[in-house]
């Protein structure tokens, strides 16, 4: 079965110039196919991550079974072409890359998209399409995204991707967890403060004047992301990026465990997930944000 | 067979520990019927039954006994626990990267969970099944509130950028923690150093000890002083529960109280943003924590300055060195504990220790080639009782060898080894006996400070050299001597590192270092 695969892969590669996929939602087995035809199978050495408490590494393996995605409705029959879907990645600036999806017999449906250890929910709209700017995190990228029982994958090659630190923030069920950039000695709430609320361009990473952070996820509940890159190639400027997460303490979260994922480079560079569970302050307590400086640890920039 | 080997350790660890009244909640019975003990639980670290009984606190190989009662723990589910209170400096960065690289290389995921940044735990689950086999709590204070917590049995491994006090010292004993001084009851997991911090637009590029002491006691009060602008000198230190500021009021400013206008930061983080937000700021903060600020060297009168370099911590080279300790209780701790702990020591987690910015304690060579600088120094202090036949009999001694970065110092003026050697001297150890060094030859070179006649001296020079050799030679215990050389030669004050004419400088200088002879 993996020699099949392989070979199929390598016949395969030729059309994966832009990574694009058609897949039929009709049958398993064209599905397995189609998935392994394109999509480059992330071995251990390219694949950047380690297996994880909560970060799935997808392997050819896994691809012939449904990943688990929590659908209200009864599953969709697209047997017809016309309900052919398609997920197509195409690089952009600072190692992003610009997936589209069209389901067009899937509209308003949840989906959640995988990439190493990065993962979010997200949702279709009326007409079956959804489509995001995603960090590539490797090289030769794979997205996979699960849609109604089915995985789509596309992949992209993003040679620059090594050029760029990523530090990723998963968090569950809508847990306001976010994380702030103070680049290089800048204060709150100046130039050089990168959060969710000032997430700066891709183009500043880019000109290496400093990172930008990505927010992904439907934000209606599920696993939502943010990535925030920082170019490594900066070299004329010495220092640290203090890294924090913060998270709101509102009334819907005071005195409740919310939950998510931490992805940053280890020791050896290599990212790395954790689990993460964070106790917010009571109720009682009158804090309206936790500031927690050491989850995410400061990206040191050394100059040559 | 069982039964002496856990009559033998319950004698063995008979201890004179109180005995508190109380319902006996635990049996512990030989499997065999041969010994039957009751008492209170007091802890199992997943092998051995810790147990007040009425003759004492007890100490039982679990794999011998059968236990019954309410107390007994739940053998399958075992889940080992400590908890590590003292020092952010420790805490903040370096032990959690060492705890998740130790779980990744061992079959565990790891989950934090955190209430704030001082106090959080891991929980390290084995990856096939997913139990629970860990959880580290860590509460971050400080150095003394570790030992605090240590002696009145809240936590289990004290944190500490700084030595046990005599006075901690002794509420351990009486705590009934035994002796916080004794050997194996604290380690180094890492090296780190005190640096002075300025901001990138300060004119200043290098400071004397003397002068950092003055500007802390507040003798020093503006930059003119250094050629400066008529600013007043804005002061930076960490908070003074702190080891790092207690480290530095005990070496920098022993005499004196410190001056009244201090900021103090809660962490070096922030101290070192602080400092370089302000071009007129002065800090003293950690190497591991520089941030956006820039590390000033410390210069001597003689023109010899010492930067915070890697090679220059490790080797002690540098004067303000802060080892980072752990203070272990006087019980076992569970095992998957003492595994974590062997990992800290060990080769592996060198590499892991420096990614997180801190000094690793792994023996490196500096070769003969790039000794330049200090052979300079040596040239230009020549003349008077060291002349030019001496220096060439150093250069002919030396040549054709590396120097490792294991170098021994003693505690002011005595013949005692600092902390910091004395871990050196079981690093060397353990390195002679996994056999890195056989069939090579180690020369350990004795060096003295500049002041008093230069024979005595160069004898002082190598009864020292020759002290180091034999501490090395004792903890070595399985080493084969015939496999390995270990030569003593005394070069006096011929290689000075620091000037003389200040205490710090002829403590840099009275040391013992250690020579590779490189094969042929």
């Amino acid at each position: 079965m993996a020699g099949l695969i392989r070979r199929t892969l390598l016949k395969g590669l030729c059309l994966a110039a832009f990574g694009l996929i058609l897949s039929d939602f009709g049958s398993d087995l064209m599905q397995t196919r189609a998935a392994a035809d394109l999509g480059p199978a992330p071995t251990s050495s390219q694949s950047l991550l380690r297996p994880g408490p909560a970060g799935p590494v997808l392997t050819t393996g896994d691809l012939a079974a449904p990943l688990r995605t929590a659908s209200p409705r009864p599953k969709p029959r697209l047997e017809t072409t016309a309900c052919a879907a398609i997920l197509t990645a195409s690089p952009t600036a600072a190692a992003l890359v610009r997936l589209a999806l069209h389901a067009p017999c899937a509209p308003d449906m949840p989906a959640t998209l995988h990439h190493e250890g990065l993962s979010f929910d997200l949702r279709t709209d009326a007409e079956g399409r959804w489509s995001a700017e995603v960090p590539a995190l490797t090289p030769e990228a794979v997205f996979d995204v699960a849609l109604a029982g089915r995985t789509l994958r596309a992949a992209a090659s993003v040679p620059d991707a090594v050029d760029y630190a990523r530090v990723i923030l998963l968090a569950d069920d809508s847990a306001p967890l976010h994380i702030h950039a103070l680049e290089l000695g800048a204060g709150r709430d100046s130039a050089g403060h990168v959060w969710a609320g000032t997430p700066g361009a891709p183009m500043r990473a880019v000109r290496g004047r400093g990172g930008f952070l990505v927010r992904l996820g439907d934000g209606a509940g599920g696993r939502s992301a943010e990535v925030y890159t920082f170019p490594a190639f900066d070299t004329l400027r010495r220092g640290a990026v203090r890294l924090s997460v913060e998270a709101e303490v509102d009334r819907r979260f005071c005195g409740r465990q919310v939950s998510g994922t931490i992805l940053q480079p280890a020791a050896d560079g290599v990212l790395s997930a954790m689990a993460l569970a964070v106790d917010l302050p009571s109720c009682a307590s009158g804090e309206r944000t936790l500031v927690l400086k050491n989850l995410l640890r400061d990206l040191k920039i050394a100059a040559n | 067979m069982q039964i002496p080997r856990a009559a033998a350790l319950a004698a063995l660890f008979l201890s004179l520990a109180p005995v508190a009244a109380g319902a006996e909640d635990v049996t512990l019975t030989a499997r065999d019927g041969s010994l039957e003990l009751s008492g209170n639980l007091l802890s199992f670290d997943g092998e051995f039954y810790r147990v007040e009984t009425k003759y004492g606190v007890l100490t039982l190989d679990g794999s011998g006994v059968l236990c019954e009662g309410p107390g007994c723990p739940d053998l399958t589910d075992y889940v080992a626990e400590v908890t590590l209170s003292g020092a952010p400096s420790m805490g903040d960065v370096l032990l959690p990267v060492l705890l998740e690289s130790f779980a990744a290389r061992n079959g565990f995921t790891v989950a934090r969970i955190a209430q704030s940044d001082m106090r959080f735990r891991y929980e390290l689950s084995e990856r096939d099944g997913g139990r629970l086999a860990g959880r580290f709590t860590f509460d971050l204070t400080s150095s003394s509130e570790g030992f605090a917590d240590l002696i009145a049995g809240e936590a289990d491994i004290a944190l500490s950028l700084r030595e046990v006090t005599p006075q901690e010292a002794a509420l351990g004993r009486e705590a009934g923690l035994g002796d916080l001084n004794a050997a194996g009851r604290s380690r180094i997991a890492a090296l780190d150093a005190l640096v002075p911090l300025v901001s990138a637009s300060s004119t200043l590029t290098r400071i004397p000890l003397g002068d950092l002491a003055a500007v802390f006691r507040g003798e020093i009060t503006d930059w003119s002083a250094f050629g400066g602008p008529a600013e007043p000198i804005e002061l930076h230190l960490r908070s003074e529960s702190s080891g790092l500021t207690q480290a530095f009021a005990q070496r920098v400013t022993p005499a004196g109280a410190l001056a009244p206008d201090i900021t103090f930061h809660d962490s070096d983080a922030e101290l070192a943003d602080a400092v370089a937000d302000s071009p007129f700021a002065l800090g003293v903060g950690s190497f591991s924590e520089i941030g956006n600020a820039v590390p000033l060297p410390i210069s001597g009168p003689c023109g010899i300055e010492s930067a915070a370099t890697i090679t220059d911590i490790k080797t002690e080279d540098y004067p303000l060195t802060a080892p980072l300790f752990l203070y272990l209780p006087g019980y076992r701790l569970p095992r998957l504990v003492r595994e974590f702990l062997t990992y800290i020591g060990s080769p592996a987690a060198q590499p892991v220790i420096r990614r997180a910015g801190f000094v690793d304690q792994f023996p490196g060579a500096i070769p003969f080639q790039q000794q330049g600088a200090r052979f300079a120094n040596a040239i230009l202090n020549a003349g008077g009782e060291v002349g030019l036949a001496e220096l060439q009999k150093m250069v002919r001694r030396l040549d054709g060898h590396s120097r490792l970065t294991v170098t021994f110092r003693f505690e002011g003026g005595s013949s005692t080894l600092d902390a910091q050697s004395r871990s050196n001297v079981a690093l060397l150890a353990e390195a002679l006996e996994r056999g890195v060094f056989d069939d090579r030859t180690l020369l350990f070179a004795g060096f003295s400070d500049g002041q008093g006649d230069a024979t005595v001296n160069r004898r002082l020079a190598l009864s020292r050299a020759d002290t180091v050799r034999d501490a090395v030679r004792i903890a070595a215990r399985t080493v084969d001597p015939s496999r390995i050389t270990l030569q003593t030669e005394a070069f006096g004050e011929a290689l000075p590192m620091a000037c003389d004419e200040v205490a710090w400088g002829r403590e840099v200088n009275r040391r013992v270092e250690v020579w590779l002879k490189q094969e042929r």
